[in-house]
């Protein structure tokens, strides 16, 4: 009897999953695969795989793939610039320090992307609040909007959280006290972070780096405000293709070239932290 | 050890970046209240007549304001239900491959939301409903769905199974072990996925846009377009009316005790 009751509520909680596979087939799994076949056909129908091709030999489309790769790898490292002393003040700092600090790196993260990239217009501006100030101290105007510079500064700005909470977590396994030991015993703060520090850091600052870099190349927002059709980059070329330029194929092609790479990136990223259990614990 | 100076130095870099951080938000909200319609430097001045022009002269921004409503509230909801059964049945099946089940209930938060969203636009071209509102739901609900799941499954996995057993022996029905035992411990956790995919599908952009006709252009669609071609204050104002509505929603939601748990 009890035996029986049970295998009835197994039916039920197998088939309480089964909306949300209808629902992911129907709108994920369809669609992903409707996004492979029109990568792989031209306007006419015909098989092809010039929409591929266009990125290795197209000139412009390779400037654009360039462009993106250009812009997610100096968000990477600006953010780490940025999140290094930001995770170090975070994981050594009093519990006020950690509360305004921790607040302070997801509050861009927490406001919406139009409004962010809304911002960064009215501060970069070539008439905007950054030039202003600049030319009242009386130095040279900086131009920044439609630039990848902008687009890359941009994002280093909503996507800092994600690396100050890798470094941080990496930062928290380590023990003071080697940093500490190692400048009792003489070495010099440069030394001291290179050959202790750093080497402990690693798996985090990887983590850190992956995770920015993957959102980096597809966000759309950010490169779409800022960037526009000047610094155009692999989301906003898709977006382009797909509405105004109607070059579904062009559109298909550079999707799965950025899913590829993203879901690679994330793969390795995911591997990363679930072989470091405390998220960033150093590999002995 | 530290000398004094790179102490202060040390403060001064960490200042900068915080300054980096709020800077961009911020100066929108300051613009909203700036009579002119150039922020410059020095500031001068205060006014509320931006907060007029965008929500009483025009109406460029009030019915995108009732679409993302309407439109974040119909997904949210859709989306708590599915995402909360497909969590109870992740977590409490017995199921082979649970790891390939829960990837791909969860791929949808790693995919480019534009892509889902191009992806969407070929389905509905293909089957000719490209633009109905209730294609822009499904939308909106593929790409909110897992943060309910998410939520809901890890606040199960703080669950001991063997308390609606011990209801169910106690002889309450399975019914009314689930109702009254198992519900009331993992409903912040629904509470709290819930609100988090109602954020998210109000801030959506890209996915809206390529699905979204002029009919049911969101708040966010609407301050993208408006940007492309006038980024003065009115769109300042607007933009802080959604920043001030963002932000309650997340108060709410960390009194709810949700963005702790999914703090990884």
């Amino acid at each position: 009897m009890a035996g029986a009751q049970l295998r009835r509520s197994d039916a039920w909680l197998r088939a309480a999953m089964a909306p949300q596979v209808l629902l992911l087939v129907a709108f994920f799994v369809v669609p992903v695969v409707f996004i492979v076949q029109a990568s792989l056909h031209d306007k006419t129908g015909a098989l092809t795989a010039a929409n591929y091709a266009a990125f290795l030999f197209d000139s412009y489309d390779r400037a654009v793939v360039g462009r993106t790769l250009g812009v997610a790898l100096g968000t990477t490292l600006l953010a780490l610039v940025l999140g290094y002393p930001l995770a170090r003040a975070i994981a050594r700092g009093s519990a006020f320090t950690r509360w305004f600090l921790s607040g302070a790196v997801f509050f861009p993260l927490l406001t919406s992307s139009v409004v962010r990239s809304f911002g960064w217009l009215v501060l970069l501006a070539d008439s905007g609040l950054m030039n202003d100030v600049l030319s009242f101290f009386g130095l040279p105007h900086l131009r920044l909007v439609f630039t990848s510079l902008g687009v890359t500064i941009a994002l280093a700005q909503v996507l800092l959280p994600f690396m100050v909470l890798s470094l941080a977590n990496a930062l928290a396994n380590i023990d003071p006290a080697v940093e500490e030991a190692a400048a009792t015993l003489g070495s010099s703060p440069l030394r001291r972070f290179m050959r202790v520090t750093l080497p402990m850091l690693a798996p985090g600052i990887l983590a850190g780096s992956l995770l920015v870099f993957a959102i980096a190349i597809s966000s759309f927002v950010t490169p779409a405000l800022i960037g526009g059709p000047r610094a155009e980059v692999m989301a906003t070329l898709i977006y382009t293709n797909a509405t105004q330029l109607g070059n579904i194929g062009l559109a298909s092609a550079a999707s799965l070239i950025l899913l590829v790479i993203t879901v690679a990136l994330v793969s390795l990223y995911y591997r990363i932290v679930l072989s470091t259990p405390t998220g960033g614990e150093p590999a002995r | 050890m530290r000398s004094a100076v790179g102490k202060w130095l040390g403060r001064a870099v960490i200042a900068a970046i915080v300054v980096f951080l709020l800077a961009p938000t911020l100066v929108v909200v300051l613009f909203s209240f700036y009579p002119s319609a150039y922020l410059t430097f020095p500031p001068h001045g205060f006014t509320l007549k931006w907060y007029h022009q965008a929500l009483v002269q025009n109406d460029l921004f009030l019915h995108p304001l009732a679409t993302s409503a309407v439109l974040a509230l119909t997904s949210a909801a859709i989306a708590t239900v599915v995402g909360a059964l497909a969590a109870l049945g992740l977590v409490r099946a017995p199921l082979e491959h649970r790891a390939l089940w829960q990837g791909l209930f969860l791929a949808p938060i790693l995919m480019p939301t534009l892509i889902i969203g191009f992806g969407l636009m070929l389905l509905f071209l293909r089957i000719d409903t490209l633009g109905s509102w209730w294609g822009l739901v499904a939308g909106h609900v593929t790409i909110i769905v897992a943060y309910v799941t998410q939520s809901v499954i890890a606040s199960l996995a703080g669950l001991d199974p063997a308390l609606e057993e011990a209801a169910k022996t106690l002889g309450s029905s399975p019914r009314r072990a689930f109702f009254r035992v198992t519900l009331p411990q993992i409903a912040p956790g629904v509470v709290a996925g819930a609100l988090f995919a109602f954020i998210m599908s109000f801030d959506e952009l890209a996915l809206t846009l390529l699905l979204a006709t002029p009919d049911t252009t969101t708040l966010p669609v609407a301050i993208y377009s408006y940007v492309q071609f006038d980024s003065g204050p009115t769109v300042a104002a607007i933009a802080t009316i959604l920043l001030v509505l963002t932000l309650g929603l997340l108060l709410v939601l960390q009194r709810v005790g949700g963005l702790r748990r999914r703090a990884y």
